[in-house]
């Protein structure tokens, strides 16, 4: 598509004018560096695609844009030539950028018209009051714009996902921008909604704004852009024009050229041959069917990208998503978990990805958090005393060398590694025949991380049978005997330990083929 | 050193607080310590401190119950009614109170798993339906003729302590067991704290939560047969707003509103801090207008306390911040926006 930049519709002063440009935009965490951009520019009137791997600071760099991440001192942003105040979410908005992404998601009890004029006054509308009508008219022309069929009047939650995504999108091309960010706009949308959202991004670049495409899926990236560019850890590795662009230059770039080097003989013992967990035909909503099998002693890894449904398969393993199709066995007996409290007795765990959300009681003591799953088995009866908890609360700790003066702090106050050493804790409490990780180094400092790996790797010896889904590829390259790559809730491909490469899985999870 | 620990139980505050305001108005005025006044102090402490030991339990829960005066009120005219019109005898009609006040709390319960109703809202349903239909039971006259036994029960004195006074008691002391020496008291503290990582551990959380509402519509249930005693006659009025006071009772005995943190003894302080503070204005000859402003006052020093100290812990209650925007930090959401577009959560069940 032809560049328009003369079209621009919003005032811009000054030279330099027809980019967003970044100058040494960078953002540190403590030691870390996340993002480190040197030079960067989004023109105006095209479509930018942005593709990383998970953790390759694109989250940061759109964080930074829309104006919620702060960056360090140093950087610059501008658009058209006029400095940008970083670090203000409203700065970033009234400077022009329109962002769909889950930050600013819809209210759901209001109606499409309302959330889509939300914040704004629509021209024409009265000086006071609430002018309904005004609204419903600027809505009818959002809606038009990216030509979604769906009455103003509606309730939002009454509404399917992929048409709520649809909205959020019209909701920022609806809105006068210069720089319209568009972040996985399309991860809850099927082929022709998909195509529809690339057909929009493209008309919105011709009107002569500037469009950042974040995507997953290559061929959409390649579809809707007119440049890529590739970031890795934090730094811009690769732009090219579209041209020049392939799936298999953008994964290499993703990817970079340390392919990984199998450590011979690591994970190379004789695994049982019977299965402890087998799985045939799985199925849940958005799930399957997964067939899988892991032996005692084995580490089976599960790669894939954000909503692959890695997360759904291990839920639905232990129960907590029900399964609607499909057999299991445990050990050879039928294994069909309809909570998780029946996977818990038959020897299931779970270490679940948000230790915040989902694993601690974060007010209470750590003795606390560590029996939770095993409380029944304190004492007789299921009564007991506080001698009794504390005999117990010390030998789980001691499984994870948590010091036992941290046993009556409340766990929120102990730090990320500590934390999850703690959930460690509680699980290998219940003596597992399955043990289950959803990315369990996630917020813990490297230091600590090294120590998780040593407990995943002890469970193993010990001849239980685990499951680590992570989206750090060197992570699972490091723990796992297999890894499955999961796309679209099913599995695409089982690499056996000497076939891992990054390049095979990122492939396999994005669905580039193989050639071309 | 070790006075630093004692002042470190989160109960220090109201149970030091009971023992100045009983030491003060002492000094103040003797016959406050009569053994006469101290029994009327404890027939009102075995109300207003069972029904704050049943709500416990539902903010336990990080739920609420606003039905247990109302509860009152129906189960006692039931009981009443069974009792003075129908002949049932006096002992059953117990049973039958606290048997209506369980089931009408298997109700709230109900309604809260199965439906998921907000507890605010379905008990305050109750709070409604619950006093009128003591109204309309009678059409809003009291019940008289009960049995003398409701009576004796209230005016016996086992060495000098009032029978309701010993059945606070054992309601006290259940409730501590239960919530601190049992694995299911454990597992409700763990179902206020963090539904969903108690879910994810193997604990029955419906079956938690629907308890707790059923304990605290039996122990309405038993002050509806206290009552009966206390004034003699089966009266459809009485028990409006208690519940609020029960509230108060926990939130002052340091229960946490955002479930999951508070104990059965500070509850019990925190009773009898209101009862003392309450009988304490009447001694005194205080105008009786200003007992509300008392309770509270009591009410928001307690509140300001629990945050500060709260907050000298270091770490205020985890709020929701904006998600990290670092790199990796976005897997979760992503996967929840998947897992709503299938319409099936790891929340459900």
């Amino acid at each position: 598509m032809a560049e328009g930049p003369g079209t621009q519709p919003t005032r811009h002063a000054g030279q330099g004018g027809q980019t967003v440009s970044l100058r040494h935009v960078a953002k540190t965490y403590g030691e870390t560096t996340v993002l480190s951009l040197d030079e960067l520019d989004l023109r105006f009137g095209e479509v930018t695609g942005l593709v990383g791997e998970n953790g390759a600071g694109k989250s940061t760099l759109l964080g930074i844009l829309s104006g919620i991440v702060t960056p360090d001192p140093g950087s610059e942003v501008a658009i058209a030539g006029e400095p940008l105040t970083t670090g203000s979410p409203i700065a970033s908005r009234t400077a022009g950028v329109a962002m769909v992404s889950q930050e600013f998601p819809l209210v759901s009890q209001l109606s499409v018209a309302e959330n889509l004029c939300l914040g704004m006054r629509p021209d024409g509308a009265r000086r006071f009051g609430y002018d309904g009508h005004a609204v419903a008219r600027a809505a009818q022309r959002m809606l038009d714009g990216v030509g979604l069929d769906v009455s103003p009047t509606a309730i939002v939650s009454s509404l399917s996902v992929p048409t709520r995504q649809m909205l959020e999108i019209a909701k920022a091309v609806g809105r006068p921008s210069r720089l319209l960010v568009l972040d996985e706009p399309t991860s809850a949308l099927g082929p022709v909604e998909a195509d529809k959202v690339i057909a929009i991004a493209r008309r919105h670049a011709a009107r002569g704004s500037a469009v950042l495409f974040v995507g997953h899926r290559l061929e959409e990236v390649l579809d809707a852009c007119d440049r890529i560019v590739v970031l890795r850890n934090g730094r811009a590795v690769d732009e090219m024009p579209i041209a020049e662009a392939s799936g298999d230059r953008l994964i290499r770039s993703m990817v970079g050229r340390d392919i990984f080097q199998a450590a011979a003989g690591q994970h190379d013992g004789d695994a049982d041959p019977r299965a402890v967990l087998a799985v045939q035909g799985l199925e849940a909503p958005g799930l399957g069917p997964v067939d899988l099998a892991v032996h005692a002693g084995e580490i089976l890894g599960v790669a894939g990208l954000m909503g692959a449904g890695r997360s759904r398969l291990v839920h639905t393993i232990f129960g907590a998503i029900p399964a609607t199709a499909g057999q299991m066995t445990l050990d050879g007996q039928v294994f069909a978990p309809r909570t998780p409290r029946d996977a818990v007795d038959r020897g299931v765990a779970l270490v679940p990805e948000d230790r915040k959300a989902q694993s601690l009681v974060p007010g209470s003591p750590v003795r606390w958090n560590v029996t939770l799953p095993t409380v029944h088995h304190l004492g007789r009866h299921g009564i007991f005393g506080p001698a009794t908890e504390r005999r117990r609360a010390t030998a789980l700790l001691d499984l994870t060398s948590v010091r036992h003066s941290a046993m009556d702090l409340p766990v929120r106050s102990l730090s990320g590694g500590n934390q999850q050493r703690v959930v460690f804790s509680r699980w290998f409490g219940v003596d597992p025949r399955l043990l289950i990780l959803d990315e369990p180094t996630r917020g813990v400092d490297v230091g600590a991380k090294a120590d998780i790996y040593e407990l995943i790797v002890g469970a193993a010896a010990r001849g239980v049978a685990v499951i680590v889904v992570s989206s750090e590829l060197d992570e699972l390259f490091r723990l796992a005997d297999r890894i499955a790559v999961l796309r679209k809730g099913r599995i695409d491909t089982v690499l056996n330990h000497s076939e891992f490469s990054k390049e095979v899985i990122m492939r396999s999870a994005t669905g580039v083929a193989v050639s071309t | 050193m070790r006075l630093r620990r004692i002042t470190e139980v989160p109960e220090f505050g109201v149970i030091t607080a009971c023992v100045v305001v009983f030491i003060g108005v002492t000094l103040l005025k003797p016959s406050f310590a009569n053994p006469s006044n101290l029994q009327v102090i404890g027939l009102d402490l075995a109300n207003y401190g069972i029904l704050a030991i049943g709500v416990t339990f539902t903010i336990l829960t990080a739920g609420i119950d606003l039905s247990p005066g109302s509860l009152v009120a129906f189960t006692s005219m039931v009981s009443a009614y069974a009792n003075a019109n129908l002949g049932v005898p006096m002992l059953l009609c117990v049973v039958l109170s606290i048997a209506v006040g369980a089931v009408i709390g298997y109700l709230h319960g109900w309604f809260i798993t199965r439906l998921n109703v907000p507890p605010f809202a379905i008990t305050l349903v109750t709070l409604t339906a619950a006093a009128g239909g003591a109204l309309a039971l009678t059409k809003g006259q009291p019940i008289s003729g009960v049995s003398d036994a409701y009576l004796t029960l209230v005016e016996t004195r086992v060495a000098g302590v009032p029978v309701p006074v010993i059945v606070f008691t054992v309601v006290a002391v259940g409730a501590w067991f239960y919530l601190e020496r049992t694995y299911a008291g454990r597992q409700v503290y763990a179902v206020g704290g963090n539904i969903e990582a108690a879910r994810l551990s193997g604990i029955p959380v419906l079956r938690r939560l629907l308890f707790a509402y059923v304990v605290s519509g039996a122990c309405a249930g038993i002050v509806g047969v206290l009552v009966i005693g206390r004034i003699g006659v089966g009266d459809p009025s009485v028990g409006s707003g208690w519940e609020l006071d029960a509230i108060a009772a926990a939130v002052i005995g340091g229960v946490s509103l955002y479930g999951g943190e508070g104990r059965v003894i500070g509850v019990v302080a925190g009773a009898l801090l209101l009862m003392l503070i309450n009988n304490a204005l009447i001694v005194l000859n205080v105008s009786p207008f200003y007992q509300q402003v008392a309770l509270g006052l009591v009410l928001g020093v307690a509140i300001v306390a629990d945050r500060v100290r709260a907050q000298r812990r270091g770490k205020p209650r985890p709020r929701r911040l904006p998600r990290s925007v670092a790199g990796s930090g976005s897997a979760s959401a992503d996967d929840a926006r998947a897992t709503a577009a299938t319409g099936a959560g790891p929340q459900q069940g």
